[in-house]
């Protein structure tokens, strides 16, 4: 495949309301118009995602761009195992864990940021049994969560959004952010505790 | 050689020495002539009210506030507080109590090491940065109260400011 | 409870657990407070994120975040995407292929587990702490919200 811009097809698309798989195999054989269709549908989830890693604005515009430019490039690796808009998520979360990587080798490592980094973290805190979200609406349940999220490390946060939002196995996650199994489930856990104690501090600020 | 060529390789001969100078630097341990200034206090988390002790008192409200948050105690009674200035390389023991003492060396500009010693033992060796710690964090030892179920005690070292 | 065993309680929450651990767990669960109660919260966090996981969108309009998207595939720079190149005998690999994954499939099942699913934790960097006595171990922690490290330490 051509990877200039080509003339739509001589089949007519209409591309509003065509499914994703026509806009897809449109945008395989070329069609820009198609491509920017999927862009325009499915921009916000994929920024949503690099947003949740990277907690800045600018760099998940940035992030989220370079991985449409690359789902461009890499159009057709696309098989349909999934869908298009978790093929995209991956791609983006791939190029978000590159760049996460890259800003910690800069930085120079220091003590307090190894224990949080290692695998053997553990909160001495009985555990609460009572639901932090309980009784609140979805919307304040959101914006709890982010602000929870906000005040957990980049480490953390990172297997949290890997385990609940996208759904990957402890495997998965520790081969994609290149550390054990080991680690990964002494982060989940520690981000877990983290953010049920972080939410009951809320539910207390707050009391619905 | 031409003069170019020539100028080129002193050139890139003194930017190597320059980094590898400041690589050897990066690596040794700054010497710095700043003392740290600690704050040790050997503390008791417990829910009862009251402290075992009349001497036992309330635990300051921001060491307090930072523990409550994190562990599940009511109240923190400071046992005992000792303050300690220390010269690089400087090792000085405080004693706690009766049963808990801790050694703490200031290794180099960057580290404090901490030995904590219970009841004559040697029990533990951390390391501490004195970054973290002049910005106002706390570096905690702490372990469950043998002598009372479900309590616990906490020795907690912070950088002493006026 | 120490740190392993609250691990493998999370793992039996997320369904990470082979049997027959799995079912020792539950039973581990229904019996022990501690660890039911700890298997609560943590679905209680796990249930939260899931119903409640942020939505944020691009704050900038549609033209102008594809007009950059645009720029880049159009650029010199950028490498243009090629079709993958068909692999040689792919005609034989269509016959073969799913021959193969069944002989693999087969020998998977037939061979028992040889391995741990858990790999053991990463080491932490042991120069910071050392545990000169056999019967104290320790679990180090750190908040970054509070600024605080704590070394606790276990008699066991």
């Amino acid at each position: 495949m051509s990877g200039r811009p080509s003339k739509p097809r001589q089949k007519r698309i209409e591309y509003p309301s065509a499914a994703d798989e026509d806009l897809v195999r449109a945008a395989q054989g070329g069609d820009m118009v198609a491509f920017e269709e999927l862009v325009g549908r499915h921009r916000d989830k994929v920024y949503a995602r690099a947003f949740s890693m990277m907690r800045n604005e600018d760099e998940a515009i940035d992030l989220s761009q370079e991985a449409w430019v690359k789902g461009w490039q890499r159009l057709q690796q696309f098989q349909g195992e999934a869908s298009f808009v978790t093929w995209m998520t991956r791609v983006v979360i791939n190029l978000c864990l590159d760049a996460l990587r890259k800003q910690k080798r800069l930085r120079t490592e220091s003590i307090e940021h190894m224990d949080s980094e290692s695998g053997g973290v553990e909160r001495q805190m009985p555990p609460l049994i009572i639901n932090p979200t309980e009784g609140l609406e979805r919307q304040e349940v959101r914006q709890r969560i982010d602000q929870a999220m906000s005040q957990l490390s980049y480490a953390h946060r990172t297997v949290l959004i890997l385990h609940e939002f996208e759904g990957l196995e402890y495997k998965e996650i520790a081969k994609r952010m290149e550390c054990s199994i080991g680690t990964i489930m002494s982060r989940l856990f520690y981000a877990r505790r983290r953010l049920a104690a972080l939410l009951m501090d809320l539910k207390q600020e707050r009391p619905t | 050689m031409g003069i170019k060529t020539g100028m080129n390789r002193i050139i890139l001969h003194t930017l190597l020495c320059v980094a590898a100078s400041l690589w050897f630097l990066a690596g040794t341990p700054a010497v710095s002539g700043a003392d740290l200034a600690l704050r040790s206090q050997l503390l008791w988390g417990t829910d009862q009210e009251k402290p075992r002790e009349s001497t036992y008192k309330e635990v300051d409200p921001k060491v307090k506030g930072k523990l409550s948050r994190i562990f599940k105690w009511k109240h923190y009674f400071e046992i005992n507080q000792q303050k300690v200035t220390l010269e690089a390389n400087d090792t000085k023991r405080l004693k706690l109590s009766a049963k808990c003492e801790i050694d703490v060396r200031f290794l180099d500009a960057h580290t404090l090491e901490i030995k904590l010693y219970g009841e004559g033992k040697w029990t533990k060796t951390i390391r501490q940065s004195v970054a973290a710690l002049n910005r106002g964090e706390l570096a905690v030892l702490a372990g469950d109260d043998k002598d009372k179920y479900g309590d616990a005690w906490f020795v907690v070292l912070s950088a002493d400011r006026p | 409870m120490n740190h392993e065993a609250a691990l493998r309680i999370q793992a039996w929450v997320d369904g990470e657990l082979p049997s027959p651990a799995d079912r020792e767990v539950a039973a581990w669960v229904e019996r022990d407070p501690d660890a039911a109660a700890l298997a609560t919260e943590l679905r209680h966090a796990r249930s939260a994120l899931r119903e409640g996981e942020p939505e944020y969108s691009a704050p900038v309009s549609r033209e102008f975040y594809w007009s950059a998207i645009e720029r880049r595939i159009a650029s010199p720079r950028t490498p243009q995407p090629q079709a993958p190149a068909a692999p040689p005998f792919a005609w034989l690999a269509r016959w073969f292929v799913p021959a193969g994954i069944l002989a693999a499939l087969a020998l998977v099942l037939m061979l028992p587990a040889l391995r741990d699913q858990f790999a053991p934790p990463v080491k932490r960097a042991s120069e910071e702490v050392e545990s000169p006595l056999d019967d104290i171990s320790s679990v180090t922690f750190r908040s970054e919200s509070e600024g605080i490290t704590v070394v606790w330490v276990n008699a066991r």
